[in-house]
C-alpha cells in the first residue's frame, strides 16, 4: 500500500479512514451467483479490456494467479473483500498505482469500485468514485431500472449501489460502555456498525466500520450526508470522553498508555490480538497529545502490515503461528525505530 | 415479512384455512406450504384445511395448485427459483426484479423503507432520458398549438422535433 493511506488525515485522531465503493452488472449477462465459466470469463475480459484502455495508470492484477497468502494481504490492505479472495470463479482485479482505487470483476456482482482514502474525506473519495463509474458507464452497458436503479446481485445494494463508510477508532466509547448505546441509535437510523473486516467481524483494537444500510430511495448526496452526520457525532461524544478519561486520573491513563508503547516496542513476542489491544492504546495516546515519540502515519501503517497474512507475505518461509507472532514483533519494531 | 411456520425464510404465499368455521389466514414461505401439503408433516393440518377445505380440492389438486404457483415464481430468463433466492438472498440476473417484484417490494420496503430509485443514472440513459422528455414536451406543445389552430406554430415545432429525431440518428 503506497502514502495515500497511511498519511493523515483530516479528523485522523478518530477517524482512520473513507471509503466509497459501488456495485455495478453488465446488461444481458447472469450475475455472478449464475454464471458459468464462458460467462464469467466473457465478463471478465469485456470489463478488463475497458479498464485497461481507459486507465492508463492501473495495474492490472492476475489475482487467480495469486497464493493465499498475497490473497489475505490484500485483504487485510482493504483493497479486496474476503468473499473475493475464496472466490474459484474468473475474477479480476485492477489497482490504481496510488493503489488507492481498486475494480474488483466478478465479486457478488461483475464489477465493484472502491476508493479508500486516510481520515474524515467521504466528499473527495465520493468524487473520485464517480469519475470512475461515470466513464465506465459511458463505455459498458449497466444494467438499470428506472424504479429499482442500478440492479445488484443483493436487494441490500440495489439503487444507488452504494455503500459508504468510515474507519474510526473509538477507544473511550468502548472503555466507557457507551458503545452500546451508539449501535443501538446507529441501527435505528438505518447505519450499520461492523468490525474491521466489514460483515461479521469482530472490532479488533477498537476499530469500527460504520456504513449506510439503505441504498434506494435516497440520492448519493443524501447518503453520504447521513453517514456524516452520525460519524460527526459520534467523533464528538468520543473526544469528550477521551478529556473526561483522562481528567478522572491522569496519571492512571498515562501510565497504562506508556506501558502498552514500552511493550509494543520492546516485546519479543506479539499475538494479533495482543497487538490490536497496544496499537489502539499508543494511537490514543498519541492522538491526545500524551505520546510523542511516535507519527499517526507509522501507527496507520503499522496496522496495516502487523496482520497476520502481511507478516507471512514479508517472510520468505511458511511460518508457523508462533514464529508469526515473533515475526510480528521485529516487523513493527523496525518501523518504530526507522 | 417472516413465514410463521419456520419463522426463517420470508413468506410469499397467503394461505387461508379454515378451523371450526373460523377463517384463519396464515403467511408462509414456498417451502412450508409446499412441504406442508406433500409430505403431511405436523403442519398438514392447516394446509389440508387451508386448500382443501376453502377451494374444495383434494390433496392431489392441491399439490399441483402449490406446483403451479411455484412455477410462476420461477425468473424466465436466468431459472433462478424464487425459493432460491430465499435462501441465499441474491438474485441470478437483473430480470429476476421484474420476475419477482410482486414479492419483492415488501422485501425491499423492508430493507430500504423506499422502492423507487432517486440516485444517478448511467451516463447513457440519462442523455437518452432527457431527449425522450424534451421531445414529449415538444409533442404536447405541437398538440395544443394544433387544437388551438396555430398553424404557423405547429409547422415549427413539428420542424423541431424532426430535427431532434434526426440529430439522434447521426
Amino acid at each position: 500500500m503506497k502514502e495515500v493511506i497511511y498519511n493523515e488525515g483530516p479528523e485522523s485522531d478518530v477517524i482512520i479512514s473513507s471509503r466509497v465503493r459501488l456495485a455495478r452488472n453488465l446488461r444481458d449477462f447472469p450475475f455472478p451467483l449464475k454464471m458459468d465459466l464462458k460467462q464469467s470469463e466473457e465478463v471478465l475480459n469485456r470489463v478488463k479490456n475497458v479498464l485497461v484502455d481507459m486507465f492508463e495508470n492501473y495495474e492490472f492484477v492476475d489475482i487467480e494467479k495469486l497464493n493465499k497468502t498475497d490473497l489475505f494481504s490484500m485483504v487485510e490492505m482493504h483493497l479486496i473483500s474476503p468473499e473475493f479472495a475464496l472466490s474459484k470463479k474468473p475474477k479480476g482485479l485492477l489497482l490504481s498505482n496510488s493503489e488507492n482505487i481498486s475494480i474488483m470483476i466478478n465479486e457478488e456482482d461483475h464489477i465493484r469500485i472502491q476508493v479508500l482514502d486516510s481520515g474524515f474525506q467521504l466528499e473527495n473519495v465520493w468524487n473520485t468514485c464517480l469519475n470512475v463509474d461515470n466513464s465506465l458507464d459511458n463505455k459498458l452497458d449497466i444494467a438499470f431500472s428506472e424504479k429499482f436503479g442500478y440492479l445488484t446481485s443483493c436487494p441490500t445494494n440495489v439503487g444507488t449501489g452504494m455503500r459508504v463508510s468510515n474507519m474510526l477508532h473509538l477507544p473511550a466509547l468502548v472503555i466507557s460502555g457507551y458503545i452500546n448505546k451508539i449501535l443501538n441509535v446507529c441501527s435505528k437510523l438505518g447505519i450499520a456498525v461492523r468490525g474491521l473486516y466489514g460483515e461479521n467481524s469482530k472490532a479488533y483494537g477498537n476499530m469500527f466500520q460504520i456504513s449506510n444500510q439503505i441504498t434506494l430511495g435516497l440520492d448519493e448526496n443524501e447518503i453520504i450526508n447521513n453517514v456524516k452526520n452520525i460519524v460527526n457525532h459520534i467523533i464528538k461524544q468520543e473526544r469528550i470522553l477521551r478529556r473526561e478519561l483522562y481528567k478522572q486520573n491522569p496519571i492512571a491513563m498515562e501510565d497504562k498508555l506508556f506501558r502498552s508503547f514500552g511493550i509494543f516496542s520492546n516485546a519479543k513476542v506479539l499475538t494479533s490480538e495482543e497487538a490490536f489491544k497496544l496499537i489502539s492504546d499508543i494511537r490514543l495516546g498519541v492522538d491526545m497529545g500524551l505520546i510523542n515519540d511516535i507519527e499517526i502515519d507509522k501507527i496507520n501503517k503499522i496496522i496495516l502490515v502487523m496482520q497476520s497474512a502481511n507478516v507471512q507475505r514479508l517472510s520468505e518461509e511458511k511460518l508457523s503461528i508462533d514464529e508469526i507472532n515473533i515475526k510480528r514483533a521485529e516487523i513493527v519494531q523496525k518501523i518504530i525505530k526507522n | 415479512m417472516l413465514c410463521q411456520k419456520c419463522q426463517k425464510r420470508v413468506a410469499s404465499y397467503l394461505v387461508t384455512q379454515i378451523i371450526n368455521n373460523e377463517e384463519k389466514k396464515v403467511y408462509l414461505c414456498g417451502e412450508c406450504a409446499y412441504l406442508g401439503n406433500s409430505l403431511n408433516m405436523n403442519f398438514s393440518n392447516i394446509f389440508d384445511d387451508l386448500v382443501s377445505n376453502v377451494i374444495g380440492f383434494d390433496d392431489n389438486t392441491a399439490r399441483k395448485y402449490v406446483e403451479n404457483v411455484e412455477q410462476q415464481n420461477i425468473c424466465s430468463k436466468c431459472g433462478m427459483n424464487y425459493k432460491e433466492f430465499e435462501k441465499i438472498g441474491k438474485f441470478g440476473c437483473e430480470s429476476c426484479y421484474e420476475s419477482f417484484q410482486e414479492m419483492l417490494i415488501p422485501i425491499i420496503k423492508r430493507l430500504q423503507k423506499n422502492t423507487n430509485h432517486l440516485g444517478k443514472y448511467p451516463s447513457k440513459l440519462k442523455e437518452k432520458l432527457v431527449f425522450d422528455k424534451e421531445k414529449e414536451k415538444l409533442k404536447e406543445k405541437l398538440k395544443e398549438a394544433i387544437e388551438k389552430e396555430h398553424y404557423e406554430l405547429a409547422a415549427e415545432i413539428r420542424d423541431m422535433i424532426r430535427e431532434m429525431e434526426g440529430g439522434k440518428l447521426k
